[in-house]
């Protein structure tokens, strides 16, 4: 069992999603770092697709009321137990009766995945365990402050983190996002295109589980549209008469009306959904024979991912106690103390 | 022979699409076709859903499952045996009602497109209350009904930035579409008035209130 002392901007249950349902106006959810949810999973030795808590922007902390395995994945940065113990993030620990866990607000992303091993026990709602941010069929499924959330099979196994070079070739942002075109701009808008690819555009803080609203130069092209409502779907790039792109993620609504550009691909979504407000991009054209390509590499890369074990020390030294993580080959992982936390590079 | 074309949007979704615009004959080919690919590949891994739109069935895949060539062969297989010789109506005497609050706090955007089209606002309410909507198809969020047959002298355009919140039940215009938000969301849809009707409950089954394929109308209260 876990109690939640703080949620932080929203916390839910996800796993890949709920498929099926669009014609019911029901769309996909699930995780929206698809990689880190499923290394929290790999951490815990759980199934790919075990529920697992999505905590955006951070600020969760709750407490653990039984002996367990769990993981925290996601952008690089640490999580404390104990309020003392400062870990990395991709680690698993192992938690006893009455340890706190705490996930600071982090700089290098906005989403986390925690993890518990034999998973939560929970109920499906329309074949799914994921949280639908915009109605209120899966409240269930959202986590709440005070609530305690109940163990499936609670299973302590080895403590292990990665640190494996997949999260940086992926997910970090290199400032260029893919996007697969519509055919209909490919044909006949080349000029659009050339503009949109050469405009810096920029993350705004208008972001939910349903999209992501960008900053950047206006553009004028499709100012005048009256477009009849058609399909959307996860990574969807509308923009409105207002000329500032939109992108929908996993909570969006299943048909829109705005004018549909194209759509980034399942290569990109992970990283995408990881940039925090502010961070600048170019888009870059992609066939979707090429980005499926280079998904495929990616899959191909992430199950190849090496897990090690460590062992955690807190030392006392001058009167200040310092974190260490350290890996079976006796190499340092992360050194803290209560100012500063360092990672190691092997 | 049935004519369409397959349009492919991003890396995981296909359209069958069979026409243009908001077309009553087009949307029950539509319907048509979205039954006989349910029955035939809905089951399918490969296949993660199938839906309606105005002009379209949409298909979303899982293209590390099957080529995107080979689906699309397997799609226009299963239209060319399967020929609509006549689409009967049978749903075109199902109507269902839908009681209406319309303007004032329940519908904020009622008086600017009085103000717009020249027409009272009782004029706007009796025109949009007197006839029967086709549901085309429920989109957007869960049981929301897309109505065609929106009488031109209403039509009005998005607002050009969406609201960060519509209370559920709210009625809207945008463009010659009508339609009812289940839901209290985002959106950029010009609220005339609202209904207390619940149009989506997760213990019924199915738990869609209003169908697609059906009609209904709106009453003044």
């Amino acid at each position: 069992m876990i109690t939640i002392i703080s949620t932080g901007t929203l916390s839910s249950f996800q796993d890949f999603g709920r498929f099926g349902k669009k014609k019911y106006g029901i769309s996909n959810s699930g995780c929206l770092d698809k990689f880190s949810f499923m290394l929290s999973n790999l951490l815990c030795k759980n199934n790919k697709n075990e529920a697992s808590i999505e905590i955006i922007s951070g600020g969760f902390k709750g407490v653990f009321l039984k002996e367990i395995t769990a993981s925290i994945t996601g952008p690089e940065g640490f999580f404390i137990v104990n309020e003392k113990r400062k870990i990395k993030i991709n680690s698993s620990v192992n938690l006893k009766k009455n340890d706190t866990l705490f996930i600071p607000p982090n700089n290098n992303g906005n989403i986390f995945y925690l993890s518990v091993s034999g998973g939560f026990k929970l109920e499906k709602i329309l074949g799914s365990y994921s949280y639908h941010q915009p109605s209120d069929i899966t409240n269930d499924l959202k986590i709440v402050t005070d609530h305690t959330y109940l163990f499936n099979k609670p299973k302590v196994i080895k403590e292990r983190f990665t640190d494996d070079i997949f999260f940086k070739k992926y997910l970090d942002n290199k400032g260029i996002i893919y996007i697969n075109y519509d055919e209909d701009i490919l044909e006949l808008h080349p000029k659009f295109i050339k503009i949109f690819e050469n405009t810096d555009y920029y993350t705004s803080n208008q972001f939910s589980r349903q999209g992501i609203k960008l900053i950047g130069e206006k553009s004028n092209f499709f100012s005048d549209q009256n477009e009849i409502s058609s399909e959307v779907s996860i990574g969807t790039l509308q923009l409105p008469p207002n000329g500032l792109p939109i992108i929908l993620l996993n909570d969006s609504q299943t048909t829109g009306g705005y004018k549909k550009i194209g759509s980034i691909p399942k290569l990109e979504l992970s990283k995408f959904s990881q940039l925090k407000p502010g961070s600048k991009i170019k888009f870059k054209g992609v066939s979707s024979k090429d980005s499926n390509k280079l998904f495929n590499e990616m899959v191909k890369d992430f199950d190849l991912i090496s897990l090690n074990d460590y062992c955690f020390y807190n030392l006392n030294v001058n009167g200040g106690l310092i974190s260490v993580q350290i890996s079976e080959n006796n190499s340092i992982i992360s050194i803290a103390n209560n100012e500063v936390f360092n990672v190691f590079k092997e | 022979m049935q004519s369409y074309n397959i349009n492919f949007h991003g890396d995981s979704t296909l359209a069958i699409n069979f026409g243009r615009g908001i077309d009553e004959n087009i949307n029950n080919i539509v319907h048509f076709y979205m039954n006989i690919l349910e029955k035939n590949i809905l089951s399918k891994q490969y296949i993660l859903d199938i839906y309606p739109t105005y002009n379209s069935v949409v298909i979303d895949y899982d293209f590390n499952l099957i080529e995107i060539l080979k689906l699309k062969n397997k799609i226009k297989k299963i239209i060319s045996e399967n020929k609509i010789e006549s689409i009967k109506n049978n749903d075109l005497n199902k109507v269902i009602e839908i009681p209406v609050n319309y303007g004032g706090e329940f519908g904020p955007d009622l008086l600017q497109i009085s103000n717009s089209t020249g027409l009272s606002e009782k004029e706007i309410i009796s025109i949009h209350s007197s006839k029967n909507y086709r549901v085309h198809m429920l989109g957007f969020m869960p049981g929301f009904p897309y109505l065609g047959g929106l009488d031109k002298r209403i039509s009005f355009p998005r607002l050009t930035e969406p609201r960060t919140s519509i209370p559920a039940g709210s009625v809207g215009i945008a463009g010659n579409q009508t339609g009812i938000y289940p839901f209290s969301s985002p959106g950029g849809w010009n609220i005339i008035g609202k209904t207390n009707i619940k149009l989506f409950d997760i213990n019924k089954s199915p738990p869609n209130f209003i169908e697609s394929g059906t009609y209904l109308r709106f009453v003044a209260n």
